[in-house]
């Protein structure tokens, strides 16, 4: 199982869901660069400002480490990063699970995507002013954790930490990719997993890539919002493993 | 702090479950955002941020407040039941309380802050701007990527005819000259004797070297015939190529399934030559009687660039994905195929097609892989760029 992390944090965020599964899959995590412990020093600006350049990270690791028969666990822009793999080479996957997949955010002819370009761009504001000096707290946390010392090794690591100008960059390619005309071309079965109430990929967009997606099946959880792997756990795991047929 | 004092502290206090419910408020928040007591408790969190904040909230600030149990000095915007946005700057943090897990923040207003705020990102985004608009800048950048995307074209061209030699100077030695050599020593033995099959010996090494020649022609032929690039019907192509196969073979040796298939930019003449010699092949290494070729077309985003190394610029190629049900080959050969007169096998023609294919291919600017188990199916990949340039720029 190969697992994605989405925009704004890294894979920490898979912490609650992979135990689930490491007694009977092989489980790859990683952080796309820019992102975690990723080296910034290999980003290209050219390579990663649109999806292509991610879905090649996702290829290269699946070849340095020859995976095949991947179970790809995407969240988020993942999911969308993961079925651009998927269709490039299509012999190396064996199910995709989308975790609150979205392929168009912004609202365009006849397509409800969620948000206008404006609201985008007032996400980058407030990301940029999220990371003006005094207030970085997304750069590595240096922080004591004073009622959880047992925590406090792994807080000074590098926490859901993201370079700003890279975390901008991939702000943009996610909030401004348009894969609806890819959807078709999968021939990987899929399962979407969307949440019952999410801003960033509310229902209607799940019925569309439903419809879209050639062999997918479309689960609508109780969790609310965009993250129900943290949020929702349990749930998440279940639905996961009653869709892999090894674990149904 | 008695709770009714903190109702009334210089700052707002809410708090909310997992699910975005909120749990209590105090009553400055009230306040703040003009709602009145008990219109706050039970909503969804999200409904007091505008919608930029919401979506920092669930892609940045709620996996981090749920991973790392708490965040501080994060700048939001609130938003009041009048629609008035409000910046603040909050502090959360993650409780167990009765057993549920419950995020407690505190905010204070800052406009003042955030008009010093937004100068600070305003400068900022001003030198950097400058940075970027720089026109000079700019066009040096431009003619740089020019430069990279000739470069790369060079490289390649050059890798290529490099290999060309390598393999045109093992034709002449070997190709050429095997039968050569027969000719010679069967007109030798022709003084001698006057034998009829070493007659028919002499016809058919003649007749190989003509082969080979011929070969080389065509070869030559597209490496220097310029390329006529117009929009091309694969659907149009595949049927012509099948109809002049069909009159060296018996139809009934191939079936065809192909359905839909794209339009591209491409050389119409070379593009059909290319699919009768790959169709040729399917023909020619039939596992069973009949040989079953299926032919699908996707189009996917490629990097351009091949050779320069750290360079990259997606566009649309054509995935032309051809595939029959023949004798296959060993991989381990599948970077080979492609040489010229390069054969693996034992049966009649040159081992020209598939190095005739590579250089169509080549020609378009695109690239071609071999994929294949034996006795199951080989699957020839072709990727061709779904626009040439407007002018050939070589």
């Amino acid at each position: 199982m190969l697992f994605a992390h989405g925009f704004g944090c890294d894979q920490n965020m898979w912490r609650y869901i992979t135990p689930a599964f490491e007694k009977d899959y092989r489980l790859i995590l990683f952080d796309y660069v820019g992102a975690g412990k990723s080296d910034i020093t290999s980003y290209n600006p050219e390579r990663y400002s649109t999806l292509q350049g991610y879905a090649q990270d996702v290829l290269d690791i699946c070849e340095t480490l020859n995976l095949k028969d991947i179970i790809f666990v995407g969240h988020s822009v993942s999911s969308m990063i993961g079925l651009l793999a998927a269709i490039e080479k299509p012999q190396l996957f064996k199910s995709m699970i989308m975790v609150g997949p979205s392929p168009c955010y912004i609202n365009e002819d006849g397509y409800s995507g969620g948000f206008e370009k404006s609201d985008i761009e007032g996400l980058l504001e407030t990301m940029d002013k999220n990371y003006i000096g005094w207030a970085n707290f997304l750069a590595p946390q240096i922080m004591k954790n004073d009622d959880r010392p047992e925590l406090g090794q792994e807080l000074t690591e590098s926490f859901c930490s993201t370079d700003p100008k890279i975390a901008n960059q991939f702000a943009r390619a996610t909030f401004f990719s348009d894969n609806r005309n890819d959807l078709s071309k999968l021939q990987t079965p899929a399962l979407i997993l969307q949440c019952s109430d999410d801003l960033i990929a509310p229902l209607a967009v799940g019925d569309y890539l439903h419809e879209k997606l050639p062999q997918s099946t479309l689960n609508v959880m109780k969790a609310k919002g965009h993250c129900p792997h943290m949020s929702e756990p349990e749930e998440t795991i279940k639905l996961i493993q009653e869709y892999l047929p090894e674990t149904a | 702090m008695t709770g009714q004092l903190f109702d009334k502290a210089p700052c707002g206090y809410f708090a909310f479950f997992d699910d975005g419910t909120m749990f209590e408020s105090n009553l400055t928040l009230g306040t703040i955002l003009k709602y009145d007591t008990g219109q706050l408790k039970g909503r969804n969190i999200e409904t007091i941020f505008t919608l930029p904040t919401r979506i920092f909230f669930q892609t940045h600030l709620f996996p981090l407040v749920r991973m790392h149990g708490h965040a501080e000095e994060i700048f939001l915007s609130l938003l009041t039941s009048d629609g008035v946005h409000l910046p603040v700057l909050l502090n959360a943090k993650r409780i167990e309380f009765d057993q549920r897990m419950l995020t407690c923040c505190v905010f204070i207003v800052v406009p003042n802050r955030k008009k010093f705020e937004e100068e600070l990102v305003l400068a900022r985004n001003g030198a950097e701007r400058a940075l970027r608009e720089n026109t000079e800048l700019l066009k040096v950048k431009l003619d740089l990527q020019e430069h990279s995307e000739k470069l790369d074209q060079q490289m390649q061209q050059i890798r290529r005819q490099n290999n060309e030699l390598k393999q045109f100077s093992h034709v002449v030695t070997h190709n050429l000259k095997e039968p050569l050599r027969k000719i010679l020593l069967f007109t030798r033995k022709l003084e001698t004797e006057n034998n009829s099959n070493t007659v028919e010996r002499l016809m058919r090494s003649a007749n190989q070297m003509k082969a080979v020649v011929n070969g080389l022609q065509q070869y030559v032929w597209l490496n220097e015939k310029s390329n006529q690039f117009q929009k091309v019907d694969l659907n149009v192509i595949i049927g012509r190529a099948q109809n002049v196969l069909n009159e060296e073979i018996d139809a009934d040796l191939l079936s065809l399934h192909y359905k839909d298939l794209l339009f591209l930019d491409g050389d119409e003449e070379q593009l059909q030559l290319l699919i009768y010699h790959l169709l040729s092949n399917s023909v020619k290494f039939r596992k069973n009687q009949k040989v079953n070729v299926t032919i699908q077309s996707t189009i996917l985003k490629q990097n351009k660039f091949r050779s320069v190394e750290g360079k990259y610029k997606y566009e649309d190629y054509v995935r032309l994905e051809i595939m029959d049900d023949g004798i296959g080959f060993d991989e381990v050969y599948k970077e080979h195929i492609f040489e010229l007169f390069r054969k693996l096998d034992l049966t009649p023609g040159q081992g020209l097609g598939l190095s005739l294919c590579k250089k169509i291919v080549d020609n378009h600017n695109g690239f071609i892989e071999a994929h294949s188990v034996a006795n199951a199916f080989t699957k020839i990949t072709v990727w061709l760029p779904l626009h040439q340039p407007a002018k050939e720029d070589q």
